[in-house]
């Protein structure tokens, strides 16, 4: 028996360098156990917008085209076939340029205002608008490229046109083409925006981009109505 | 989610006794040795310049070796710190996204081979950069830096050098140690490492046959707020990873390894896209190397390497993230190495390297990829004690442009007294990557940058030739070169202006010249200096294009002393950065305008202390004059003003005594 213990001991020590293969495999199993779990780790931030203030992401990269929203519909609209003749939109978007429903812009009692309150909450604003519903300034026009713009062409004249356009909402957005990448300031402020019929909403731009950060989208929060 | 993090953590907890119980009682002679005189450091074993183990001296390319025990002293931050305190015509320069932008002896990163244990990284990020963060440098055990193109033995992209990072793995029975790092632009570093190697001896009969086990893991994490420095926001981030490793040798007969690393990188990114989604990258990586003996003088070497780079969009509204670039690298390698012959070394060795790449930049966001397949033979004949010679040839075939591609070398070394001469030629080679065969990328309607599938490599000679004169605690080098490139890959409008592609219309010729002393003063001062001169003024109608400031010099002076019987160290590092002006043509593309890049240097003061028990502090002050670049260029010095750093680390086995020798 005992040797027979002994046999099966020094046949085992001749394994052990397998115990080391164990080992080694192990080891291994260690790290695909990392494989299969570590990409889990990923946490998200929470996005909640305020009781009674609502959110807004518009289209706006198309050069060519304009696009237009109704706060009474809360959303987008079809581009009407008469834009300054037709009182179903309040707001519209082309690029970083916005419109109101008045002034050159449409028939509509649309106009804006920049605030200095940067915060959107009803109780103060709604003073604000009590004490300054006179400020709003309706459309105007503003020189923008309404086609893509030709870089080759570039010194053979300005290629930008004069459209219709809220002069006060310009200054949502600064944008400063010398550096590279061109850098894009947003106003802190929030706007007040009388729409079509003579209402106001107040309005916050939050970003340039959408969810995937690709530029060209309008963003922003607004209350309506704040009357 | 946080619950699986804790199981993973957990698993390899509990991973770990079961390997390290089979350890208890066993001991193995500590390697660490430090060493501090110059004729010793000569005598450190590099590998990267020959691919076989060779002394420092006894290599016949130049070869910058930075040791562990200088990484150590100079508490570097991260790999970029420590490669610009360490080498004069390195320069590090900003750009969008994840990591810093390298050039070197007038060279960017396309013409820089950078690898890891001696393997390829996976990434092709900005500027063809790897993604320098991947790599933890209190992970680092040493780098070795071979100047001049390595063309033959390591392929494509070995042009102005090679940059080896070799990392650490088991050195003693058991070591595990931690440490944590802060400084005052609020990043904190934290990581951790354990690692036991265990020697298996004979038994008694001695049937038994003599083998080695070891293991090590080691993890890093690093956090840093975004913050604003007048008005300019600076980008925070989230670093993270960790590699495990594993070896087993049997009788100096065969050995096996394996390495995996996982990392994770999150960018938070600026201004308003930093609200709506933070850009990931994450790298898995896996090596699993074999080594067979067939005598003392030849042995064999079979390896796989595999690297897969992504990048992630992690969009907070839509609570998902999304994968929009994929870099995947497969590197099989053979190597055979012989010394059987009479005052020969002899290599031979054959390798594949697959790449795929998918990114959004390709027409139909498709998956791009390219084989390259290689041969590669090398000698190194001592004819003397005095002259060796060395020469290799390597043949690459890549199925894209097809055809065989030769890449010749032939050096030589020659030792007298104190000198060390050493000088040659060698053909370099960059594979066109795949963004430049297969891009079309539509830059928002404006203009299409075009890939050319029809891209041949660029090539180059390069020139080489060193002189090192080395007596007692004095190390003097001197190093000039010359680069050729030709069959540069660059872009060129199309006839009607609307797309730009890539062709092999263009041609570079870059020379320069370092010289680097390392002088140990006395029992307790050292002084190290280099400085470096590089020309590659690219004329356009008169005009240098070339943003390559073509004078640069790095000093560092170390006291080393006692204090309440414990080795401290001070440093003091100095860096310079010489002027340059570059010439671009204006927007309406008529005539020149100059930009200006000042120059400006940096210091540095570091203090390092090994107290009692294990435990090591570090104190500095990165920036101690406090400059700052008047105009933020991605030229400009990366810098921030003065920043002050502490850490702290301790050895665990140290500060319980265990496993002393």
């Amino acid at each position: 028996m005992s040797k027979f213990v002994r046999k099966f001991a020094k046949m085992m020590g001749g394994f052990r360098c397998l115990r080391g293969i164990g080992e080694f495999v192990m080891a291994v199993c260690i790290a695909g156990g990392y494989a299969v779990f570590l990409p889990g780790c990923v946490e998200y931030p929470d996005f909640e917008l305020p009781d009674g203030v609502s959110s807004a992401v518009i289209d706006a990269r198309d050069y060519e085209t304009w696009v237009y929203f109704s706060f009474e519909k809360g959303g987008t609209v079809p581009a009407p076939e008469d834009f300054k003749n037709d009182r179903g939109w309040d707001m519209a978007f082309h690029r970083w340029n916005v419109r109101t429903n008045g002034g050159e812009s449409g028939c509509g009692e649309g106009g804006a205002w920049m605030t200095p309150a940067s915060g959107l909450e009803y109780e103060e604003l709604y003073k604000l608008l009590v004490q300054s519903v006179k400020n709003m300034i309706p459309d105007g026009t503003v020189k923008t490229y309404m086609k893509v713009p030709d870089m080759q062409a570039a010194g053979d004249g300005d290629q930008r046109v004069e459209v219709p356009a809220s002069t006060e909402l310009a200054r949502w957005m600064t944008v400063t083409m010398s550096t590279i990448p061109p850098s894009y300031n947003l106003a802190e402020n929030v706007f007040f925006v009388r729409t079509a019929s003579g209402k106001h909403a107040a309005v916050k731009f939050t970003n340039y981009m959408n969810e995937k950060a690709v530029k060209g989208y309008v963003n922003f929060e607004y209350i309506y109505p704040l009357d | 989610m946080r619950r699986i993090c804790i199981v993973t953590g957990l698993s390899v907890l509990l991973g770990w006794p079961g390997i390290l119980l089979p350890a208890a009682g066993k001991t193995f002679p500590d390697r660490d040795t430090v060493k501090n005189s110059v004729s010793e450091r000569l005598d450190e074993v590099v590998v990267t310049g020959t691919r076989t183990r060779k002394a420092l001296k006894d290599v016949p390319v130049v070869t910058r070796l930075i040791t562990a025990e200088e990484i150590k002293k100079e508490s570097p931050r991260s790999l970029t710190d420590l490669l610009e305190t360490e080498l004069p015509g390195i320069e590090f320069t900003r750009t969008e996204g994840v990591t810093n932008s390298v050039t070197f002896q007038g060279l960017g990163a396309n013409y820089l081979l950078i690898l890891v244990d001696g393997e390829r990284m996976a990434g092709e990020t900005q500027r063809s950069n790897p993604d320098f963060n991947r790599i933890d440098i209190d992970d680092v055990e040493r780098i070795e830096i071979v100047k001049g193109a390595m063309s033959t033995l390591y392929g494509s992209g070995a042009v102005a050098g090679v940059i080896n990072i070799i990392t650490r793995g088991a050195r003693k029975p058991f070591h595990a140690g931690a440490q944590a790092q802060y400084d005052t632009e609020g990043e904190q570093k934290y990581g951790a490492n354990i690692g036991a190697k265990i020697r298996r001896d004979k038994n008694k009969n001695g049937a038994e046959p003599q083998g080695e086990f070891s293991v090590y893991t080691s993890g890093m994490a690093n956090i840093k707020e975004r913050y604003f420095v007048e008005g300019t926001e600076i980008e925070g981030f989230k670093n993270f990873s960790l590699t495990q490793k594993a070896g087993y040798a049997v009788h100096d007969k065969w050995s096996l390894s394996a390495k995996g690393t996982f990392y994770h990188h999150e960018r938070y990114n600026a201004g308003k896209a930093g609200e709506l989604m933070h850009d990931i990258y994450r790298d898995w990586n896996a090596l699993v190397k074999g080594e067979y003996k067939f005598s003392p003088r030849s042995s064999m070497e079979i390896s796989y390497n595999f690297d897969d780079y992504s990048k992630y969009g992690k969009y907070f509204r839509l609570r998902k993230m999304e994968r929009n670039y994929k870099d995947i690298i497969h590197n099989p390698k053979v190597m055979f190495v012989t010394e059987a012959i009479r005052k020969n070394t002899l290599i031979a060795g054959a390798e594949v390297l697959d790449e795929s790449l998918d990114t959004y930049q390709f027409r139909d966001s498709a998956k791009k990829s390219a084989v390259q397949s290689a041969v590669f033979v090398q000698d190194d004949y001592l004819i003397n004690n005095k002259l060796s010679l060395q020469a290799g040839v390597r043949l690459d075939y890549h199925n894209g442009y097809g055809g065989v591609h030769v890449s010749p070398k032939l050096s030589a070394m020659f030792k007298t007294g104190a000198w060390t001469f050493r000088g040659g030629y060698a053909a370099g080679f960059r594979t066109p990557t795949l963004k430049e065969l297969y891009t079309s990328w539509d830059h928002q309607g404006m203009f299409i940058l075009a890939g050319n599938p029809d891209l041949k490599p660029e090539k180059s000679h390069n020139l080489q030739l060193s002189a090192e004169y080395t007596r007692g605690p004095i190390d003097v080098s001197l190093n000039g070169y010359y680069n050729h490139i030709y069959d540069k890959i660059a872009t060129i409008w199309n006839a009607t202006q609307d797309t730009s592609f890539y062709s092999n219309i263009d041609h570079a010729n870059i020379y320069g010249a370092d010289a680097n002393i390392r002088a140990r003063l006395s029992e307790h001062f050292t002084l190290k200096a280099g400085y470096a001169y590089v020309n590659d003024r690219q004329m356009v109608d008169g005009f240098n294009t070339s943003a390559t400031r073509p004078h640069s010099a790095t000093l560092r002076i170390e006291y080393n002393f006692n204090a309440w019987k414990c080795p401290f160290t001070v440093g003091v590092n100095g860096r310079y950065l010489g002027s340059v002006t570059a010439y671009s043509r204006n927007s309406d593309r008529e005539e020149f305008v100059g930009t200006y890049y000042e120059g400006y240097s940096i210091w540095k003061i570091t203090c390092a202390g090994d107290l009692p028990r294990g435990i090591r502090l570090n104190l500095g002050v990165n920036n101690l004059f406090d400059y700052k670049p008047e105009t933020i260029t991605y030229n400009a010095g990366i810098t921030r003003g003065i920043t002050f750093f502490a850490g702290l680390s301790v050895s665990i086995d140290e500060m319980f005594g265990l496993c002393k020798k």
